[in-house]
């Protein structure tokens, strides 16, 4: 008996003996109605070719469910589909081995393909066929599967800034040793990396421009000398907002913040890929912002399209790659409490915070604390999903 | 300069409440008598009493303290 797919290999064989007998065939005749007199009628099956009861075919061919139900693979069995052949008939007192086969395993749909026969005494083959069998998930067996290998190893683009700092010490905090990504404050991604290993944590600053090619795979690369992999991707690195009129944005303003917050993300996810996939868990994280469901914020073009391109990114990417064991979420920021809001009028953000259900701006240990979420374990089946971080300013 | 002991006392007036304990957090959400009609008036009350128009589009999200003292110190400012 199986319990575990992975145990199942192919060529894997199980097989049932069983002798059928006069009471057999009446208790399939209760069950089935099917009384035809070439199987209970001796004078009438004298008169046929056969000269015999014949056995109905499918009593023996139903000893194929008991082999699936309670061998091959066993409990959680679901018989999908089968065909069958029936080469010679089954008489009265037949001793018959029926069999299954493993051919072949489809590993994402926990399906096997199985060869069924079944032989009589004589050797001589009764009933051939292929069958698929999917193996199902229990409850049970789902809670005792052993937790993910996922490598507690993160990396947050932009890891030094506001919001990235402080996703970097609580991912620290939850215990993943962190990548800290900087593009050109090497003086804070240094200090941060000190105070968390100050704390106890494993950190490295790395430097990079996400908008130069081959830069995610040095980053992912340095991860992996440092710290043996990657399990969790923080795409955060965005350029500064830089809010234009239409009449005065340029391509160029567009085109940076595809290169950093779109193509960086890209890039890094791809480089990311290999490591999440080999132990089938990984998290990707990316920040994008409230701009992309709520009301626009005039002006804000640039930052807002390269924002909703993300969130799009994420969402086809979660569903591409649910089935190898990735999740990938984004957290929505509402304005949140950092030098990125600088050039805000106080008035403004007071008027966003009295427009907040919860009478607040957001703070980057807000943001924080729900990519921690995404990233753990409590998130194993949570993908393709915005988790809104505004107070309720928006809600949909 | 905003006389912050006049807007106070228009406040006080209008939410009719004692204007000793209006602070930082007095908001439409702890002060029961600041509902949409009154804060109507409040607006109205305090162009009237410091000589400035509160833009149509901020007027219905100055409902705290904090908030109205610094758009009518813009206000008084620009004034």
């Amino acid at each position: 008996m199986f319990h575990d797919f992975n145990a199942i290999q192919v060529g894997d064989v199980r097989t049932l003996s069983k002798t059928i007998t006069t009471d057999d065939v009446r208790r399939f005749v209760e069950l089935t109605g099917d009384d035809n007199p070439l199987h209970v009628d001796p004078v009438y099956a004298e008169t046929t070719p056969f000269k015999d009861i014949v056995v109905h075919g499918m009593l023996g061919a139903s000893f194929l469910s008991t082999v699936i139900g309670t061998k091959l693979p066993g409990p959680g069995a679901l018989w999908v589909s089968q065909n069958m052949e029936f080469h010679r008939p089954v008489r009265l007192g037949d001793a018959l081995e029926i069999g299954c086969t493993v051919l072949k395993k489809h590993e994402r749909d926990r399906l096997l393909d199985l060869e069924t026969r079944i032989t009589n005494q004589n050797g001589d083959l009764v009933l051939s066929g292929r069958a698929k069998v999917k193996v199902l998930i229990t409850r049970q067996a789902a809670e005792a599967a052993p937790k993910s290998d996922r490598r507690r190893v993160a990396i947050v683009t932009g890891g030094s800034g506001g919001i990235g700092g402080a996703i970097s010490r609580r991912l620290a905090a939850e215990g993943h040793a962190v990548v800290v990504h900087y593009r050109g404050r090497r003086d804070r991604a240094e200090a941060l990396v000190r105070e968390l290993s100050a704390n106890g944590s494993r950190a490295i600053a790395v430097q990079g421009d996400l908008t130069v090619p081959g830069t995610a795979g040095s980053i992912v690369e340095a991860a992996i000398q440092a710290f043996g992999g990657v399990g969790v991707l923080v795409n955060n690195a965005a350029p500064a907002i830089d809010a234009k009129p239409i009449q005065v944005l340029g391509w160029t303003d567009m085109q940076k913040h595809l290169d950093v917050q779109v193509r960086g993300a890209f890039e890094m996810i791809k480089a990311c890929l290999p490591q999440m996939t080999e132990t089938r868990a990984g998290r990707i994280v990316n920040i994008t912002s409230q701009v992309v469901q709520g009301n626009p914020s005039v002006s804000w073009t640039s930052y807002a399209v390269g924002k909703s391109a993300l969130a799009t990114l994420s969402r086809y990417l979660a569903a591409e790659l649910g089935p190898s064991g990735v999740t990938v979420n984004c957290v929505a920021p509402g304005m949140t409490e950092t030098t990125l809001i600088g050039d805000i009028p106080e008035k403004v953000q007071m008027m966003v915070a009295r427009q907040t259900p919860l009478r607040r701006l957001s703070t980057p240990e807000d943001v924080a604390a729900a990519v921690a979420f995404l990233a753990s374990d409590s998130a194993g089946f949570v993908t393709g999903h915005t988790l809104a971080v505004n107070g309720g300013l928006t809600m949909s | 300069m905003l006389d912050e002991t006049k807007l106070k006392s228009v406040i006080a007036a209008i939410l009719d409440i004692d204007e000793n304990s209006i602070d930082q957090n007095t908001s439409m959400d702890n002060v029961e008598s600041w509902d949409s009609i009154k804060h109507m008036d409040l607006i109205l009350a305090i162009e009237e009493e410091f000589g400035v128009s509160v833009p149509d589009e901020e007027a219905a999200d100055l409902t705290s303290y904090a908030l109205i003292k610094l758009v009518v110190a813009d206000l008084v400012k620009d004034k």
